[in-house]
């Protein structure tokens, strides 16, 4: 009776919806505040490394980007997951999701939607970054590696597991508030666990029975998971460990694994939104 | 059209809607009443294929209504309860926005004629934050036309609207049943159901308990209101009920 519904394609639908999260994010003040608060760090990261190598007398350091642009991108991505978390949470508890759902969307364009918006919005502000670190190279007179272009094309795939990530942990929540703190609470456990890791490495056994060494047992157990669950662990794998340093396998390695886990991620948001149902505070 | 054959939904205990069934031709305006928590929301908010129900189907335009079903979205111009509206857009990119998300062909006239005609034309440059509840509503009312969809489902589109903003929403009712859509609406403002539906339908507990042509109800009762005691409290004419 009725001629079948035009049929929107869903790469459309996501398509739009990518549009305004990108211009959402990219329109306020949050991201230039992240870019300079990571060249900022970035900055007193090779300031601290240049001055130690002085005392230790050595001219030439063999590549003192590697530590400072890992931290600014640690830093770009965490903002990200942070946006990421807030954004769902909010579209969610405002009830903006709802009336998206009166459209031709569901939950997987919603969530890809996301995810695709806020890469590209983390894409704008690479040559940001790069512009940033080229000032400071002409400045301090330390030539920008070879690898610095690879490293931030391939930090795209570990930044889109860092939004994943934050998607992921938001559809659980209700509110704004809790998406945040939950973000907080595993991103500081997920870093603190590493940082902990290399600390405990440090710390000699006097003894055989030293608690020391259970402590680092428990720990690098806990980093052989985060290894393969923590997008901030990808992070640094692919960019610290692998293009720095020419370890392409690694950074494969280290990318196949974020986009595995990415898919995962994204596919556990949409079954655990379907299940909760679009409307406020659920089903 | 929609059809809806013995539709069921329960949360935990509760049955929000139970075993409804009602028919709306096209061309209709059905005004689908009842106290808070009678099951309005919950039934419409199937109808649009985003809460999954228990039991039964619903059909729009003969297209059997699924959840998660994208094209059939395409059927229904949706106004819920409350207005959302991202913060950062004008009432023209929100509209934009969504002319986008529903592929409309030449999006930004299509804007152009939804905003005329909810008389928001002068205010496509504002942010739709910034407007009245009455005028966000129209908004709303807007969004929902820019797919020029066949069926209009408007959850308590005059709730909280001064007099005036319930006549404009009446006469564009009217309006866009003259153009040939159906118009599905739930409000507890019997007064105005009056004047605009050709069909009453009321619900209790998640029952349809009586359906009636408003000409008919008026005449069996005098007022909406006397047929809504009527038949919500209890006492009601046996031939009136609903099988
Ligand atoms: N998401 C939900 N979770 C639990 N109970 C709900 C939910 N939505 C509605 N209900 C319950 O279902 C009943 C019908 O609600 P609703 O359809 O919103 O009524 P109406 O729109 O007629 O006021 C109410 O008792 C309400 O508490
Ligand atoms: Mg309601």
């Amino acid at each position: 009776m009725t001629p079948a519904p035009r049929h929107v394609p869903a790469a459309r639908t996501v398509a739009v919806l990518a549009r305004r999260e990108a211009a959402a994010a990219l329109g306020g003040f949050g991201v230039y505040i992240a870019t300079t608060v990571a060249l900022v760090a970035a900055v007193w990261l090779l300031l601290v490394d240049v001055r130690a190598l002085d005392v230790a007398g050595i001219l030439v350091p063999v590549d003192p980007y590697r530590a400072p642009l890992d931290v600014a991108l640690l830093v770009l991505a965490l903002f990200f997951a942070v946006s990421a978390a807030v954004s769902t949470a909010r579209d969610r508890a405002s009830g903006t999701l709802e009336v998206l759902f009166y459209g031709p969307v569901d939950e997987t364009t919603y969530l890809l939607g996301k995810l695709v918006g806020l890469i590209v919005a983390y894409a704008v502000t690479l040559p940001l970054v790069a512009a940033g670190l080229f000032g400071v190279a002409l400045l301090s007179g330390f030539a920008l590696p070879g690898t610095l272009p690879a490293s931030l094309v391939l930090s795209l795939v570990p930044a889109g597991m860092v939004v994943g990530f934050g998607i992921l942990l938001a559809i659980g929540t209700s509110r704004v508030r809790s998406a945040v703190l939950v973000l907080g609470v595993v991103a500081f456990v997920m870093l603190g666990a590493a940082a902990a890791n290399s600390i405990v490495l440090m710390v000699p056994i006097d003894h055989p029975s030293s608690p020391v060494l259970a402590l680092r047992d428990a720990l690098a157990g806990v980093n052989a998971v985060l290894h393969w669950v923590s997008p901030f662990a990808y992070m640094q794998r692919i960019v610290g460990e692998g293009v720095a340093i020419g370890a392409w396998q690694t950074a494969g390695i280290g990318v196949a694994g974020a986009l595995v886990a990415t898919c995962v991620m994204l596919a556990l948001a949409a079954a655990w939104l379907r299940w909760r149902g679009v409307q406020r505070g659920g089903e | 059209m929609i059809e809806i054959d013995r539709l069921t939904r329960r949360f935990g205990a509760r049955t929000a809607v139970d075993g409804l069934t009602l028919r709306v031709a096209p061309g209709e305006v059905y005004g689908f009443l009842g106290a808070n928590g009678a099951g309005k929301t919950t039934t419409m908010r199937m109808m649009l294929g985003i809460l999954a129900s228990d039991a039964g189907t619903i059909r729009v335009c003969g297209r059997l209504v699924r959840r998660g079903d994208r094209d059939g979205r395409m059927l229904v111009g949706a106004v819920g309860e409350v207005q959302h509206f991202y913060p950062e857009m004008t009432c023209q990119a929100y509209l934009k926005f969504f002319a986008d998300l529903f592929d409309v062909p030449q999006p930004v006239q299509r804007v152009a004629e939804v905003l005329a005609d909810v008389g928001l034309a002068d205010r496509a440059r504002d942010r739709a934050v910034d407007l009245s509840k009455g005028l966000q509503q129209k908004l709303g009312l807007a969004r929902a036309l820019l797919h020029d969809p066949p069926v209009l489902l408007l959850d308590e589109p005059v709730s909280g609207l001064d007099p005036h903003g319930i006549r404009e929403v009446r006469e564009l009712i009217c309006r866009e049943r003259d153009k040939g859509r159906l118009v599905f609406f739930s409000s507890h403002v019997l007064a105005e159901v009056a004047q605009v539906a050709d069909r009453v339908g009321i619900m209790n507990r998640g029952r349809l308990v009586y359906e009636n042509t408003v000409a008919g109800a008026l005449a069996g009762h005098g007022t909406l209101e006397a047929a809504f005691v009527a038949v919500t409290g209890g006492n009601v004419r046996q031939a009136e009920l609903v099988a």
